[in-house]
């Protein structure tokens, strides 16, 4: 099945097109979003149009990993998160 | 948070408390505790802004080994997405805040608010903060977890949400 439901992708690109998005795309990015990779899909839904959409969502995944993280990530939340305040264990 | 472990449970993660000077809300991660000041956030849009700004330090401090206190460019990393995802450096916020820009003010502004967070608690001088954030802008400016885009309105915010819960569908099948 596609990464995400046709109507998922439907939404978004429409989304995309939209005015609202063309100006926060601009104000963060300086140039107009791509809007065409979820449009294949819905209108084709060939094993091509599959292949390019999950590279789409691969490319897309791999842009967002990309950077190096400045922190190391944990293997479990801190081991205090919930446990009561320190006042809370005076009482 | 709940995901990473870290539910949140509002009579032991938040307080709401009078703060000196202009400060709107804070993070403790000594006590895991977010504070948000009574006397300085003045309305509705406000308070979002300010919870969800001090949750995203919360969702770091839950999902990574952040030294709060002895690293400033692991500080200066949570400010930039703090800055950068809570809405606070919206066009219409910037433009109340007689901001005027339009092409990548985005990261203008986020960088200019990171710096500002920092040396609010921190005593350290503004060109250490500036080069703690520049060093770090790059990488965490892209950062854009748990959200996986910019929220900039409830729209952004209801897809996020949206691809949060589909996630388990979306990784297994590209």
């Amino acid at each position: 099945q596609p990464p995400r439901p046709c109507e998922t992708y439907r939404a978004e690109w429409e989304f995309c097109r939209s005015a609202r998005h063309f100006l926060h795309h601009y104000y963060v990015h300086k140039r107009p979003a791509a809007c065409e990779h979820c449009r294949d899909w819905e209108e084709r839904r060939t094993a091509e149009a599959q292949r390019s959409l999950c590279e789409s969502e691969q490319a897309r995944v791999q842009a967002a990993r990309k950077h190096t993280l400045v922190w190391a990530l944990r293997q479990s939340p801190p081991a205090d998160w919930h446990l009561p305040l320190p006042q809370e264990k005076d009482k | 948070m709940k995901h990473s472990g870290c539910a949140v449970n509002k009579e032991r993660h938040f307080s709401c408390e009078d703060c000196n000077g202009n400060v709107s809300g804070g993070f403790d991660a000594s006590s895991s505790q977010i504070v948000l000041c009574q006397n300085n956030i003045c309305n509705q849009a406000h308070m979002n802004r300010v919870v969800t700004h001090e949750l995203i330090h919360a969702f770091d401090h839950c999902r990574a080994h952040v030294n709060w206190f002895t690293n400033v460019r692991h500080l200066a990393c949570s400010e930039v997405r703090a800055a950068n995802l809570s809405g606070e450096c919206s066009l219409v916020n910037e433009i109340f805040r007689l901001h005027f820009g339009l092409k990548r003010h985005h990261q203008t502004c986020v960088r200019d608010r990171a710096i500002l967070s920092i040396l609010a608690v921190r005593n350290i001088s503004k060109e250490v903060a500036e080069k703690a954030v520049d060093e770090v802008f790059e990488s965490c400016f892209n950062d854009h977890e748990p959200f996986g885009r910019i929220p900039h309105n409830q729209t952004y915010a209801r897809y996020a949400h949206r691809d949060f819960q589909n996630r388990d569908r979306y990784y297994s099948n590209i």
